[in-house]
């Protein structure tokens, strides 16, 4: 993960109806149409498999912005 | 009865618990998902407690750290047909686009299929909630057709489908909460005494496991 660019287009592609582009790093995610319960699942799954970070889902449940889990999943990776 | 599994815990509904329960169900926001939208008077609330407060009926609230979120629940038609009726609603707002309505989704279809041991799961939606489809249908549940109409479509559930369908989902349920056990009756919690009109008639495989001393 070189940056937050690259991790949002990681991002994007397990969102089905979202056009590439639409997330920003101040995004936040309870304002997307797409977000529900089972998408907070996703991505936690997807950042374990992408990145081998587990995040909780209290985690997740602790931010709201895009650039927030960036920085969580940044700062798990190097630890 | 208690059941503490995968960070959540569901605790069955009592009587202490019915107006905080009407208070919710009676806000706009859930009111418009269900399919009776009037106002619930207390005396009603009373009386629907009454009716579900049976073995047939499992009413559990959603608990997340000691805080109380939403109600999930299953109706068994009958132990001998094995089908069952069930829904969700979260009244939490931090809770209701998380992780833990999965989580107790999970928690509640394992519980009615695996110790209960129910053969089919019914689910009722209305026609216009797709987010309420979509989210049964991540579990497996099918849209079944003779049953639905214009306004409801009538999802069903086996464990075999459930099984095959929800795998992932009840994989990461298990990861994320470091616990890679299946729900089983270790986890189930029950009161000392005998709740009075609860547990007297249930059927021998549930009988081995609920027990309370004379």
């Amino acid at each position: 993960m070189n940056n937050i660019g690259e991790f949002i287009s990681t991002l994007e592609t397990e969102f089905d109806e979202l056009a590439p582009g639409t997330l920003k790093p101040e995004t936040k995610f309870n304002d997307l149409d797409e977000w529900s319960s089972m998408y907070s699942l996703i991505i936690i799954a997807l950042i374990d498999t992408e990145y081998e970070v587990t995040i909780s889902g209290e985690d997740l449940m602790s931010i709201s912005k895009v650039e927030e889990l960036y920085e969580m999943v940044k700062l798990r990776m190097k630890q | 009865m208690i059941i503490r599994k995968y960070g959540i815990t569901l605790q069955r509904l009592t009587e202490a618990d019915i107006e905080l329960v009407r208070h919710h169900r009676n806000s706009e926001l859930i009111r418009k998902r269900m399919f009776y939208q009037k106002l619930i008077t207390e005396e009603e609330q009373k009386k629907w407690f009454q009716s579900i407060n049976n073995d047939f009926n499992y009413y559990f609230l959603i608990l997340h750290e000691e805080k109380k979120i939403g109600l999930i629940h299953g109706n068994i038609e009958s132990y001998e047909t094995g089908i069952s009726r069930g829904g969700i609603f979260i009244w939490e707002p931090t809770a209701m686009q998380s992780h833990l309505p999965i989580i107790a989704s999970v928690c509640a279809t394992d519980l009615l299929f695996f110790l209960v041991k129910i053969k089919r799961s019914l689910a009722e939606v209305r026609a216009d909630n797709k987010i309420a489809l979509e989210y049964n249908q991540k579990f497996g549940y099918q849209i079944v057709e003779a049953l639905s109409d214009d306004e409801k479509y009538v999802l069903e559930l086996t464990p075999e489908i459930y099984l095959e369908t929800a795998k992932t989902i009840r994989e990461m349920v298990k990861k994320i909460n470091n616990d890679p056990s299946e729900l089983s009756w270790n986890d189930v919690e029950l009161p000392r005494e005998k709740p009075a009109g609860l547990y007297d008639n249930l059927p021998s495989h549930l009988a081995e496991y609920i027990k309370f001393k004379p």
